[in-house]
């Protein structure tokens, strides 16, 4: 097992305006991460899927120490990282790395290309600026961008958006890390190059036996590249198990309705629609009970009182829902 | 059936200050009354130029330089700006992809669509309110949420207040730009279902832009692909998915993850699409093409129909 969460938790707290600071004492938070637990194995990809608000991202940088819990814990690799701090915190970054949606946003503009992949093996003092040279070399041939004596010294503004995520994902590799958490990793990618991407994730991970922490709201994407999904709702995961099995049979009604929501090549294929109304609650407001009975259409009377627990149904299947629970 | 909107050789072209870029070249396609007709590409196909000059909304330093756009009987290239702006809203409207910046955040969306109202009838400010309130109603939004401003409503709802200004004046054509791009599955999947009740029920013909060919496809009657400004294939989604005749087509279909599959495998296409800066010579798709010939390097591609199927491609053609 490479990390273990247990009870996440993240609430940030809401900015208030001057008035209701005087007549109210009562604090506010938008509850982003709500109580959830997860293991990802080593050499597993593992993907968080949900709609946008759901609190997939915040999960991606609570794992990764790049915000503070509120409750919950988070084991790395055998270690407790919870409260881990400073130095003890940076020697374990080189082992966790982060793959983010907008390969234009997450290059410095100006950083060559080469020198952009070389920084993590100089902050993390693994190799001499001339041995990091040659590895940078050898990392750029391995994500396919050659000649690489070309692309050290392009700078990001020459490549295309699938170069510079080749670059990203270079970047992200070159200290051997153990984790990674790919957040949309595909998402702004057009979609004659996601496979090649996809693949090239892939490829990594039986190189290195490396674990992903998958962020996505595209659940296609999701069944080509895991071996594990969870689909959260509002901050708190309501189906999770091996992929296969949650594309085979669906339980939550969430899941249900995501997957028929889906696009699907073929105008004549009359598919069983489940239709749900609204959208997403706020999460300042979470629903009372089952946060999705407001939009829910198997809804019963103790789903508006009663908070689901996620239990497990048959082997690595959980879901969150009343109508399994006997 | 009678078309709604004609395109005959269309070409948009941009004059920046280096080069000439050839975001639309030659395209040609018409769209029946009440047909829903996707069009898909990559980004920087030239799909959203397109879709502007079908408004004659091109930004600059892009003009439209040669080709007819025959909406509704009128070549619209032909009009005066006085002309085009009445037709704006009243015969083709366009829905954009990010509902936020379109909507004026200090005005009740109610009034924005009277806005739109007043502007094109001669209807009676009551009448008008009242109207934009059955909108809204249509459109699946409670009529007390006419005083609300656009902050007060969710993605979903803003896009769903768009669509009720395209519709208002009832046009022959809506052009939706990415309309869901910015929203997630399930608010995409109620938006859809929205533009085809909305053509069912005013028999309106819909232009649906985007990048997602799964959207498209599962949409669309009529579907056309776009590649570095050509129209490569146009056909009926049907016919398109079960035999896609461009190469291009056909490699994209494999690249895209369809979940009812099992254990797909997922293709890319070698290369990534052309600089139109400095395009290369003959078929705009050959350094990515897996069916190239020795001609595709020299000559630019003949466009051929076949069995009412438009595509572009020495494939099909005779060759010199």
């Amino acid at each position: 097992m490479i990390l273990e969460v247990t009870n996440l938790k993240k609430y940030f707290p809401v900015a208030k305006t001057f008035i209701e600071r005087l007549f109210s004492r009562e604090e506010k938070f938008v509850k982003a991460v709500d109580g959830i637990s997860f293991t990802i194995d080593k050499g597993e990809i593992f993907s968080l899927v949900g709609e946008s608000g759901s609190g997939k991202t915040t999960t991606g940088k609570l794992v990764l120490r790049l915000i503070d819990p509120t409750d919950g814990k988070i084991v790395f690799d055998g270690t407790d990282i919870t409260y881990l701090k400073g130095e003890e915190l940076r020697k374990l970054r080189r082992y966790m790395q982060i793959i983010y949606q907008d390969p234009y946003a997450s290059l410095n503009p100006r950083m060559k290309v080469g020198e952009a992949i070389m920084d993590p093996l100089i902050i993390h003092d693994l190799a001499s600026r001339d041995e990091a040279k040659s590895m940078v070399y050898e990392m750029l041939e391995k994500v396919g961008l050659t000649p690489p004596e070309y692309f050290y010294n392009v700078y990001p503004r020459n490549l295309s958006g699938g170069q510079r995520q080749r670059v990203v994902i270079a970047r992200a590799m070159i200290t051997k890390p153990k984790f990674v958490v790919a957040d949309e990793p595909v998402s702004m990618i057009d979609v004659s190059l996601r496979a090649s991407i996809l693949d090239l994730m892939l490829k990594f991970r039986e190189e290195l036996n490396l674990s992903y922490l998958f962020i996505t709201h595209d659940l296609a994407v999701a069944k080509y590249i895991s071996d594990k999904i969870a689909i959260m709702y509002l901050g708190k995961i309501v189906e999770m198990g091996p992929t296969a099995e949650i594309f085979r049979n669906p339980l939550h009604p969430y899941t249900k309705a995501l997957l028929s929501a889906i696009p699907v090549p073929s105008p004549r294929k009359k598919k069983e629609r489940i239709k749900l109304v609204g959208e997403i609650p706020s999460a300042i407001d979470i629903p009372s009970g089952c946060r999705f009975h407001t939009r829910c259409p198997n809804k019963m009377k103790r789903c508006e009182a009663e908070e689901p627990e996620l239990i497990k149904v048959s082997k690595e299947h959980f879901v969150a829902c009343h109508i399994y629970s006997v | 059936m009678k078309n709604v909107l004609e395109v005959k050789n269309l070409s948009v072209y941009y004059y920046a200050k280096r080069a000439v870029i050839k975001a639309v070249e030659n395209v040609s396609f018409s769209i029946g009354e009440g047909e829903i007709v996707g069009l898909v590409g990559e980004s920087g196909c030239g799909k959203s130029t397109l879709a502007s000059a079908l408004m004659r909304l091109v930004p600059h330093p892009g003009k439209i330089v040669s080709g007819e756009i025959i909406l509704n009987g009128k070549n619209i290239l032909e009009l005066s700006d006085e002309e085009i702006r009445r037709i704006r809203g009243s015969v083709v409207s366009m829905v954009f992809q990010d509902p936020m910046t379109c909507l004026d955040p200090l005005m009740r969306i109610g009034d924005q669509i009277v806005e739109t109202i007043l502007a094109h009838t001669d209807m009676s400010s009551e009448e008008a309110k009242k109207y934009a309130m059955e909108l809204l109603e249509i459109v699946g939004i409670k009529r007390d949420r006419y005083y609300d401003y656009p902050h007060q409503l969710s993605g979903g709802m803003r896009q769903r207040v768009m669509i009720a200004m395209a519709v208002a004046l009832k046009p022959k054509l809506i052009i939706a730009d990415e309309p869901t791009t910015a929203l997630d599955v399930i608010v995409q999947d109620q938006i859809m279902d929205l533009f085809k009740e909305l053509r069912d029920k005013f028999k309106t013909s819909i232009l649906v832009i985007s990048h997602d060919i799964a959207l498209i496809l599962e949409i669309s009657d009529k579907v056309g692909v776009m590649y570095a400004g050509h129209l490569v294939e146009f056909s009926s989604s049907e016919e398109l998915i079960e035999n896609p005749l461009h190469p291009y087509t056909r490699e994209l279909l494999k690249a895209i993850p369809n979940i009812e599959i099992e254990d797909q495998k997922l293709v890319s296409i070698p290369g990534s699409p052309p600089d139109l800066s400095n395009p290369p010579p003959g078929c705009l798709f050959h350094p990515r093409c897996p069916c190239r010939m020795d001609i595709c390097c020299k000559d630019a591609p003949p466009k051929l129909t076949i069995n009412g199927r438009l595509v572009e491609c020495w494939l099909y053609g005779d060759k010199p």
